[in-house]
């Protein structure tokens, strides 16, 4: 008998490691982000000659003092927060919804622009960040 | 017949579904092909067809779930077509977006106007819709027109200043006002604007699958002048 309840004992320890690790790897499709209810916001870059301009989606941001734009070495940070929770679902067996708080950007920059002359405007739920290429260059003279 | 499909920033299908309800329409049939990628929306636990066809009274509406495979436009344009003259429809409304830069300083987006037939022009003109000028129109739609030009079929593409690759509520609202008062509709585009922003947010991985399809749609021709010595 006490063989029996031992056979059992594993098959049940074995079962709840199957089950933890389908879970673990269910969990690993939702980004890490998403599931410590960070959204990376949806972004649209284009250049002008003079600018690199970029926007970010931020809805549910209330006002620019909600917002922080940083540059950390050749990386633009911004980061968000949204006053009122937010939850959407999400179509996966082990995580069905996801509470939204804030957002998060990394922007790796390109070596050609002025960081100091960085310039960010909030409107209508989206951040417009303006950054100044630097100008290098030289005229030459036609012979 | 109303169409409305994923396309500059889901301004056609917001718009569409968003009209669907508000009339009361119901499920009248589908659109499937076995070249659709093999998804399958379900709402309130009910699985629906990703592209629906809904009709109340004497107006049609069909919309997609899912961004229309750039190889598939063609065929996808002549059924469609095919479809609208086998039901005699009166003519096409495609709705949709603009992609404009200037689009975060904008209240209110402006719509604009490509009438297919003279007529349509006319028709466009006389309800102060400005008529687009030059230029192109990309994607699903320009298929559509091609076929509705192609078998004399008329109708109008309305598009409303957008952005480019954020689902744009505000922008589905503006080309819904710009339809109810060219067709005589009373829709109320408050409750839309009042939920744009969460809108914005469950629809953000439906924009990102459609600007991957967009990506190979030539959208990039819609900044783009034409090719006309005059």
């Amino acid at each position: 008998m006490e063989e029996f309840f031992e056979i059992y004992r594993r098959i049940r320890e074995e079962m709840r490691r199957i089950i933890e690790e389908a879970e673990r790897e269910f969990e690993e499709l939702i980004p890490y982000e998403l599931r410590e209810g960070m959204l990376e916001p949806l972004t649209h870059a284009y250049e002008t000659p003079s600018e690199l301009v970029i926007m970010l989606d931020l809805p549910l941001v209330r006002s620019k003092d909600d917002i922080s734009v940083r540059v950390d070495e050749d990386t633009l940070i911004v980061e968000a927060s949204i006053q009122r929770e937010f939850s959407f679902d999400i179509e996966n067996p082990f995580f069905r919804s996801c509470t939204l708080s804030k957002y998060r950007k990394e922007i790796p920059l390109p070596e050609n622009v002025d960081i100091e002359s960085i310039r960010a405007r909030f409107r209508n739920g989206v951040l417009e960040i303006r950054i100044p290429k630097r100008r290098r260059g030289l005229r030459i003279e036609i012979e | 017949m109303v169409l409305g499909f994923p396309d500059t920033g889901l301004v056609g299908a917001i718009a569409a579904t968003y009209l669907a309800e508000k009339t009361g329409m119901i499920e009248i049939g589908f659109i499937d092909s076995p070249y659709f990628p093999p998804v399958l929306p379900f709402h309130k636990h009910e699985p629906r067809f990703p592209v629906r066809i809904m009709a109340k009274d004497n107006i049609v509406t069909i919309f997609s779930e899912i961004a229309i495979p750039v190889p598939l436009m063609t065929s996808f344009a002549k059924k469609l077509v095919d479809y609208l003259i086998e039901r005699n429809s009166s003519g096409v409304i495609m709705l949709g977006g603009i992609a404009v830069p200037n689009r975060i300083d904008l209240q209110k987006p402006t719509v604009y106007g490509l009438g297919i037939t003279a007529k349509d022009r006319d028709f466009l003109k006389s309800n102060d819709i400005k008529l687009l000028d030059e230029g192109f129109l990309a994607g699903v739609y320009a298929q559509i027109v091609k076929e509705c030009i192609k078998k004399k079929v008329g109708g109008v593409v309305l598009l409303a200043e957008s952005y480019v690759n954020y689902p744009d509520p505000g922008a589905a609202a503006a080309v819904l006002e710009a339809f109810s008062k060219l067709y005589g509709y009373d829709i109320d585009t408050q409750p839309l604007l009042d939920q744009a922003e969460e809108l914005k947010i469950k629809l953000r991985e439906l924009m990102k699958r459609t600007m991957e399809t967009l990506r190979h749609a030539q959208k990039g021709y819609e900044q783009t002048l034409p090719l006309l010595y005059r």
